[in-house]
Formats: structure tokens, C-alpha cells, sequence
């Protein structure tokens, strides 16, 4: 009985040791595995403009931080869906574990993408969405929340008679849409006040055109929601350039140094600002919290900064708003 | 299987068991110190690196706004900056002459240092201003909302020092930088109406931080005294709250070096505060990156010890086998000596246990064997003593009784058979007491017995009568002296002397399947079953049959002969009684030896005795 035990003890010494040596040895190599390898479709790349630079940036930050061998591959234009397509097949060719993709059109996307999914590579959306839900998570703003906020904040401009335009860019885009009618849910029973609804098609020259033309026809707007960038440095333009600065509010979404100089000039009342470094940043560790098997939301929101006058020098917004 | 347990149970295996146990213990206890060793160490290198690495970069961060500051001095201490900005009817040559040695001023500067971004001054009201080589001034500024200038105009005129900020009073220039600055004074109206500003290229310093390597994940911050963060990569998700970062602690414990859990991971902190900014450097890096090269040297670690385990194993095997060697040799020496082997045995052991064992065992085996031959010369000196004493028992009575027939015979005239018996008695007596051996042959045994049957018979001419009738060839067997006569004796005075009538009494012998067998019949009165049960018990105590006791004949038969052999009784109650003494056949060949033996020994006891009984007769 004495001697079984002791044989007992050296087998169960053994095996512990046996034990620790492979356990170890296996928490090696999933170090080792653990190394993500992603790749980043933005609409745009690095240096192209201030948005998706920092939406780049942020992801670049995530990679660095999880770990992750990150690759960016961005076309030229916004219009080169077509590129997209071919860069979203290249992309699948290298067998990543997960595909971020910031898709430039609504429609013709989708059938690229979903051979993403059908090569077993895992899907997150960034900034806009597909006709078809096939991502595993989408990050970016909530458009139609920051549409609601936007018309909250549009209504501290209501006086009695004002007339209210809204200039949208790409009617069909998706951000558009939930854009605009957020604004009218935010607006609340002063939504009868929207006399007018333009379109950019993303030209802050057609933006500055429509505007000054519609201004000229309706002098009574005094109230004027710019949907994107292109919108509401369009209008801004226009607005300054016909002296309606102090008659006109503006409020608009998206920044550029532009808006902010618009701004500090007392054209622009208020922006609603997007969040691309997080944005960025969010789709890698959203990524990698999929890939670990951690449970994500399926709608990731970056959020949104509201910016006006008082607030733009604040340590918060200098970062957001002069990202480099 | 029984065999495999009883491998494990040996001294040998315990012994490996003991051994590998000890060594697993040490080895072990030796393995997780010298890992939490080289843990230790490789923590308190890299904080030493990291600390180097962040006072380096304070170095680097003094030695820019030293200059800054040396360069704020030469443009404060200008007058034409007083003259430009405050003289208020100036002429325009003269205005235009300031502005040239101011630019010119100014050009040296920027030329000399990249990493100087701006260089000016303005007066409040912004009417005259300088910057760069001439830059126009952002007439939409939003300074007074700014935390540089709002701390500017607090300190007055002495130099201040802002975290890093968006620099907004130049036209279409919004640029990351860091703004020493001061207020001046206007010397007419002593009021402070003017700003000196030169901003230093953020960028220098995020350059500074991000060249730095603290593996692939650490990272450097930079705080300033109110808790802002000067830089830090992670500055946009700080602000949104997406990312935590210590500011307060950092703020508590400058110069000091302190580990927080993040995650499942462990990050270090190492700060390094600087007397002229006011600005805390951080460094932080991740245990787990630390740790990567550890984990080889574990594995490292491991294995070694995996093998000293083995090597530990093997050599604690054949230790044990050289200890464990002259125990098995003893032991299988010891197992021949309970079978009756016993031999001493030379081991050849430096354990002195051992020895000391083998000594003592080799001891006891002399003694043991000396004691065996102790105890078969004490048995043989017994059964000599046993034989005297039967001799000497023959009977006084016997003695007197026939001496009394004699004087009887005697007296009534029968001198021819008082002759007679008188040479019988003295045939009798020569026959049994001249003779000490152990050993006699049946012939001599039965001539002695005879002798004594023809005295009782001359004494008791009517009662008894005797045949002897033995197989011849038997004559030269041999037998215990001193068996058939007390049978024969026993006979006479249990089986006929109550007996009414003429008795007989016959001595039969032969050869028989197990050997010899020799019979003495009487047809006397017999045996009641009950005393025939006790006829082995010992008698010779009691007064009334002191005959020689029939167990003690026994005893010497089957002492001599071993069991299986000796006395039988058969008895009828009326009708009389068999005695079979049943001995070996054979004897004078395989005793030959011991006989000669005992003869020669005998021969020294001899001459005593018949002397003393030649004196007697």
C-alpha cells in the first residue's frame, strides 16, 4: 500500500511536469498564431482627405495595439466602385481573416462582398452599409441618430417664419436617406418648415449653385440643414457670398478646416462631427474581438461631436476637428 | 503482476523513488526560482531602459524650449519689437525699417531651427503685428477661448509654456504646436498690450515619442502639470472615452515605476518628470511583450530540467542497485541457511552496514553450527548417560534373589546347578555391564537376554519356560543394547507372575518388509485396553513397577531409528501379551562410521567401568 502510493506521487510529479512543459508550450504558439491578418478597404486612402486618413489611422492604431498585420488598399475616387470590386477580389486572394470594407456604392458592391462571405472570410462594414445585410458588423455612424440630434439642435434656430432647406447629396445614398429623415424626426412639428430638399451629388459646386439659386428664388429660407460636407461647404459658399451670413443659420454635417474657418467667420452655426479615427480604430477591434470569439454587436456606433463656436478650441475638438 | 508489485517494493526501487522525489523537489523548487528570477530581472532591465529612454526624451524636450526660451529672450529684449508694436505715430520708413530688422530677425530664427513653426508678435488690438517673414494674421481668431493665451495673460510677463494646441492666429494655417509665450508691455502705458509668441512643431515632439520602441505595442505620453495630455497616440480615443489612461496616478508617482493590470495583460508604467516644463514623460510597455523571449527561456528551463530528471532517475537506479547488491547476496545466503546451508559468506561492500552485517551473520552461523554439533554430541552423550543408567538398574533385587537361590541350592545340596547358576549370574552380569556400547548385534543381545531367562527359569522351575526362536541369519544385525532384555523382564513380572500355571514365554525375530522385527510373546495374564493406552507414558517414577520404563526404550529406538520404528503392543486380557520391537535392517553398514566412533569413545569410558564392576564382583 506505502510503496503504491509512492509510485503514485512520482507518476503524478511527472505528469504535472509533463503537463506544465506542454502547457506552455501550446500558450507559445497561440501567441504566436494570434497575429490577425486583416485587410482595410477605406473609400478613399491616406492623405486623400482628412476623413478617411483618420479613419486609416485609427485602424492602423487598432492593428498596433491587437497585434494585427493590417493591410490598406484604397482606390483613387469615390466613384471607382468598379476598382472597389477588383481590390475587394485581391483582397480575398490573400486569405485574410477578416475583410474591413468601407463600400463606395449601395448596389454595385454587393456581389463582391458577398464572395467575401462565401470564401469563409469574415465581413465588417465600415461608414456605409450594402443593399443586402451580409456583414457580420457594421461600424460608423448612426446616421439617423446624428440626423435626429441635427434637427434638435436646427429647431434652437426656429424663429416664427422660418422656412427651412435641406441639402442632401446622393438622393439614393444610404446615408442620405437616414440623414434626412432623422432631421425631420429631430425637427419634430417644425418639419412643415422644410420648404426645400437639394441635392450635391456630393459637387460642392451643384451644392453652391442649387443654394444661391434657391436663395435667390425663396429669400424667405433662413434655415439651411447641409446633409454632407460637399452640402454644407456649398452652402456656407454661397450664403457668404451673397452677405446672408447674419441672416442665415447653417448647420450641417462633417468637417473640414474650411468649416471650421466658416465658422470662426460666423457663416456656420453648428456642425455635427463624425468620428473616423474611432471609426477606424473600432472596425480592427471589433474584428479581432470577432475573431477571439467574443460576442459584438452587429451595429458598432463611432458616434458623433456637435460643434459651434464656443467649443471648437476645447482640448475634446482641437484633435477631431485639425486631426494633423 | 505479483512479481512487477514485488520489483516496486524492493529496497532498490524505494530507493529510486526517494531519490527521483528529492531531485524532482529541488529541481523544481530551483525551476520557479530562477524563472521568477529571470522575471524579475527582465522587468526591472526594461523599466531601467525605459526610464533611460523617457529622460532622454525630457532632455530632448528641455534642450527645444531652452532654446525657445533663449530665443524668446533676444526677441523680448528687442526694442525694435517695442518700437514697432507700440510707437503710435510712426512713420512709414520708419515702420517699414522695424519690419525688416524684425523680419530679418525673425528669418535667422526659423532659418535656423526646422522645428520652430512660428515666431511673432501682435499688439492687442491687432492693428501692428509681425509673424514669420510677414504671415497675415487670422483676424477670426478664437484665442481668448484658448488655454495657452488664457494663461498667457495670467502670467504676465513671464514665459509660459502651453500643452499642445491648434495654433488659430495665423490665415489659413491651423498647425499642432507647442506655444511658448509671454505678454509685453507697452512702455508708454505700461499696460501689457502686445503678445510674443514662437510655436515649436508638435510634430517634433510626436516624432520624439513615436521613434521610441517599447516593443510592439508600448507607447509613450507626455502630461503636463494640470493633467492635460500633451501627447499621446491614443489621444482621440482618450477624448472619447474609448481609451482610459492614467493621469492623476501618473501626476502622484513621477519618477517612479508602477505595474497596473490591463486586460489579461500587464502594462509598466515609467515616468520621468522635468523641473522645466512641469511635463511628465511616460513609458509603458506590456509584461507580455517582455515576457516573449521568457517564455523561450521557460522552455529552456523545462527541458533541462526534464533531463536532470531522467539523468537523475537513471543514476539513482544503479546507486541504489551497488547498495541494494550485497543486501540481495546476504538475503539469498540468508534464504540457503533456512533450508540448513550454512556457509559464511565474503561480500564485497564499502558500506561499513553492510559489513558490519555480513560480519555479524557469519557470526551467527558459526555459532549456530557450532551449537548443532553442540546439541548431536549432548544427544549422544544422553542416550550414553541412559544406557549407564539402564545398567546400572539391573535390578539389586535380581541380584539378591538369585544370590539367595544360590545359598539355597546350596544348602540343600544341589551343587551341580548352584554351580550352574552361579556361572549364569556371573554370564549375566559380564554380558550386560562389561560391555558400553550403544550398539550390540541381535546375536549378543539375545545371548544376553537368554542368560537371564535361564536364571529366572532355574528360580522358577515350574512357573515359566521359554523359547527363543530367531531367524539366523539376522544374528549379525545390529540393535540398541538393552531393548529385549526389559521386555522380557516386563513380561515375567506383568504378564506371569499372577498367571496361574506354567507360563511360556517367546522371543521370535526375521527379517520383514521394513526391516527387522523381533517379537517377546507371553501368554500371561494380558492387558486391560486402558493401561495399554498409557503404556508409553513414563513409569520409571513409580515405586511399584520400577522396571526399566518401556518409554524410555521407545524413546532410544525411535531416537535411533526415527519414527515409524520402535515398540508395539498387542494384548488379549487372559490370554497374554506381544511386544514387536521393529528396527532398521542394515545398520552395521550405514552407521559403520559413527559405531567405530562411538566404539573408540566407548573404549575411553570402558576400562572405569569394569573396573568398578570387577570390583563389585
Amino acid at each position: 500500500m506505502k510503496k503504491k502510493i509512492y509510485f503514485i506521487i512520482v507518476a503524478v510529479c511527472i505528469c504535472m511536469m509533463i503537463v506544465l512543459l506542454i502547457g506552455k508550450m501550446r500558450y507559445h504558439s497561440y501567441q504566436e498564431s494570434r497575429t490577425l491578418n486583416m485587410v482595410l478597404i477605406p473609400k478613399l486612402g491616406e492623405g486623400s482627405n482628412d476623413f478617411w486618413t483618420s479613419v486609416i489611422e485609427g485602424a492602423k492604431m487598432g492593428a498596433k495595439e491587437y497585434d494585427v498585420n493590417l493591410t490598406v488598399m484604397a482606390p483613387n475616387s469615390e466613384l471607382e466602385y468598379e476598382y472597389q470590386n477588383e481590390l475587394i477580389q485581391n483582397a480575398i486572394d490573400m486569405k485574410p481573416d477578416v475583410i474591413i470594407l468601407a463600400p463606395l456604392h449601395f448596389e454595385n458592391n454587393t456581389e463582391a462582398a458577398k464572395k467575401i462571405k462565401e470564401n469563409g472570410i469574415k465581413l465588417v462594414l465600415l461608414d456605409s452599409y450594402l443593399n443586402e445585410t451580409i456583414q457580420d458588423c457594421f461600424i460608423g455612424t448612426d446616421n439617423y441618430q446624428a440626423g435626429v440630434d441635427m434637427g434638435i439642435w436646427m429647431r434652437e434656430y426656429v424663429k416664427d417664419d422660418t422656412q427651412i432647406a435641406i441639402v442632401s447629396h446622393i438622393k439614393e445614398s444610404s446615408t442620405a436617406i437616414e440623414r434626412e429623415s432623422g432631421v425631420r424626426e429631430g425637427l419634430g412639428v417644425d418639419e412643415d418648415r422644410v420648404v426645400a430638399v437639394l441635392y450635391s451629388n456630393a459637387d460642392y459646386d451643384v451644392a453652391y449653385n442649387e443654394v444661391r439659386k434657391l436663395l435667390e428664388e425663396n429669400p424667405d429660407i433662413d434655415l439651411i440643414g447641409g446633409l454632407n460636407l460637399h452640402s454644407i461647404i456649398g452652402s456656407a459658399r454661397a450664403v457668404r457670398d451673397m452677405g446672408l451670413d447674419e441672416k442665415v443659420t447653417i448647420i450641417g454635417f462633417d468637417n473640414v478646416t474650411e468649416a471650421i474657418q466658416l465658422m470662426t467667420e460666423g457663416t456656420i452655426e453648428g456642425l455635427v462631427v463624425q468620428k473616423p479615427f474611432n471609426m477606424g480604430f473600432l472596425g480592427i477591434e471589433n474584428a479581432v474581438k470577432m475573431e477571439s470569439g467574443k460576442k459584438v454587436k452587429t451595429v458598432v456606433n463611432s458616434g458623433i461631436a456637435m460643434i459651434d463656436i464656443d467649443n471648437i478650441y476645447t482640448i475634446e475638438n482641437q484633435k477631431l476637428l485639425f486631426p494633423f | 503482476m505479483r512479481k512487477l508489485r514485488q520489483y516496486f517494493s524492493s529496497i532498490q526501487m524505494h530507493m529510486v523513488v526517494y531519490f527521483a522525489v528529492l531531485v524532482l523537489i529541488s529541481l523544481v523548487t530551483f525551476l520557479v526560482f530562477s524563472i521568477s528570477y529571470t522575471q524579475r530581472s527582465i522587468v526591472e532591465n526594461s523599466t531601467e531602459y525605459t526610464k533611460q529612454l523617457i529622460d532622454h526624451i525630457n532632455q530632448d524636450i528641455d534642450s527645444y524650449i531652452n532654446y525657445m526660451e533663449n530665443i524668446s529672450t533676444v526677441v523680448i529684449n528687442n526694442q525694435d519689437v517695442y518700437n514697432y508694436l507700440f510707437v503710435e505715430d510712426l512713420d512709414m520708413a520708419n515702420e517699414l525699417v522695424l519690419q525688416q530688422r524684425i523680419k530679418e530677425q525673425f528669418a535667422t530664427i526659423l532659418s535656423s531651427r526646422t522645428d520652430i513653426y512660428n515666431i511673432g508678435i501682435i499688439a492687442t488690438d491687432a492693428e501692428r503685428y509681425f509673424i514669420n517673414d510677414g504671415q497675415e494674421i487670422n483676424y477670426y481668431s478664437q484665442k481668448e477661448k484658448m488655454k495657452w493665451y488664457q494663461e498667457t495673460l495670467r502670467a504676465g510677463k513671464s514665459l509660459t509654456l502651453s500643452s499642445s494646441h491648434v495654433q488659430d492666429l495665423i490665415k489659413d494655417n491651423y498647425k499642432w504646436v507647442v506655444t511658448l509665450s509671454s505678454m509685453l508691455t507697452n512702455p508708454n502705458t505700461k499696460e501689457k498690450d502686445g503678445l510674443f509668441f514662437i510655436d515649436l512643431n508638435y510634430y517634433d515632439i510626436d516624432e520624439l515619442c513615436e521613434n521610441i520602441s517599447l516593443g510592439q505595442k508600448g507607447y509613450i505620453y507626455i502630461v503636463d502639470s494640470d493633467g492635460e495630455i500633451v501627447y499621446h497616440p491614443q489621444q482621440q480615443l482618450i477624448i472619447s472615452g474609448i481609451r482610459n489612461e492614467l493621469i492623476d496616478e501618473v501626476l502622484q508617482k513621477s519618477e517612479e515605476t508602477f505595474q497596473v493590470k490591463y486586460l489579461e495583460d500587464t502594462k509598466i508604467y515609467t515616468t520621468s518628470y522635468s523641473e522645466k516644463t512641469g511635463w511628465t514623460v511616460v513609458g509603458v510597455s506590456y509584461l507580455s511583450e517582455l515576457m516573449k523571449n521568457e517564455e523561450q527561456i521557460k522552455i529552456t528551463y523545462l527541458g533541462i530540467t526534464a533531463i536532470l530528471i531522467l539523468i537523475a532517475f537513471g543514476l539513482a537506479f544503479v546507486f541504489a542497485k551497488t547498495i541494494t547488491n550485497p543486501i540481495k547476496k546476504l538475503q539469498m545466503t540468508m534464504e540457503k541457511a533456512q533450508e540448513g546451508n550454512l556457509i559464511p559468506i565474503e561480500i564485497k561492500a564499502s558500506e561499513s552496514e553492510i559489513v558490519s552485517l555480513n560480519h555479524s551473520f557469519n557470526l551467527m552461523t558459526g555459532q549456530i553450527t557450532q551449537l548443532m554439533e553442540k546439541n548431536v554430541e549432548e544427544q549422544r552423550q544422553k542416550r550414553k548417560s541412559e544406557m549407564k543408567a539402564l545398567q546400572a538398574q539391573i535390578k539389586p533385587h535380581f541380584l539378591y534373589n538369585t544370590l539367595d537361590s544360590i545359598i539355597w541350592m546350596i544348602e540343600v545340596g544341589e551343587t551341580e546347578e548352584s554351580v550352574e547358576m552361579t556361572a549364569a549370574l556371573a554370564r549375566f552380569f559380564r554380558q550386560s555391564i562389561g560391555n558400553s556400547d550403544e550398539i550390540v548385534s541381535i546375536e549378543r543381545e539375545l545371548e544376553y537376554t537368554k542368560t537371564y531367562l535361564e536364571i529366572q527359569k532355574m528360580r522358577y522351575k515350574d512357573k515359566m519356560d521359554f523359547v527363543i526362536d530367531v531367524d539366523q541369519n539376522i544374528m549379525e544385525e545390529r540393535i540398541v543394547k538393552l531393548v529385549l532384555q526389559p521386555l522380557v523382564e516386563n513380561a515375567l513380572y506383568h504378564g506371569l507372575k499372577y498367571k496361574k500355571g506354567k507360563g511360556l514365554i517367546r522371543l521370535a525375530g526375521g527379517y520383514h518388509e521394513q526391516g527387522i522385527v523381533l517379537t517377546v510373546t507371553d501368554n500371561g495374564v494380558g492387558m486391560e485396553e486402558e493401561a495399554l493406552k498409557h503404556i508409553f507414558e513414563s513409569r520409571e517414577e513409580t515405586a511399584q513397577n520400577a522396571g526399566i520404563g518401556i518409554s524410555n526404550i521407545q524413546d532410544r529406538l525411535q531416537l535411533y531409528y526415527g519414527e515409524g520404528y520402535g515398540l508395539s503392543y498387542e494384548s488379549t486380557v487372559g490370554e497374554g501379551t506381544v511386544v514387536t520391537v521393529s528396527i532398521l535392517r542394515g545398520e552395521q553398514d550405514i552407521r559403520s562410521e559413527e559405531h567405530t566412533k562411538s566404539i573408540m569413545e566407548a573404549e575411553e569410558v570402558l576400562p572405569e567401568t569394569i573396573q568398578a564392576g570387577g570390583k563389585e564382583v
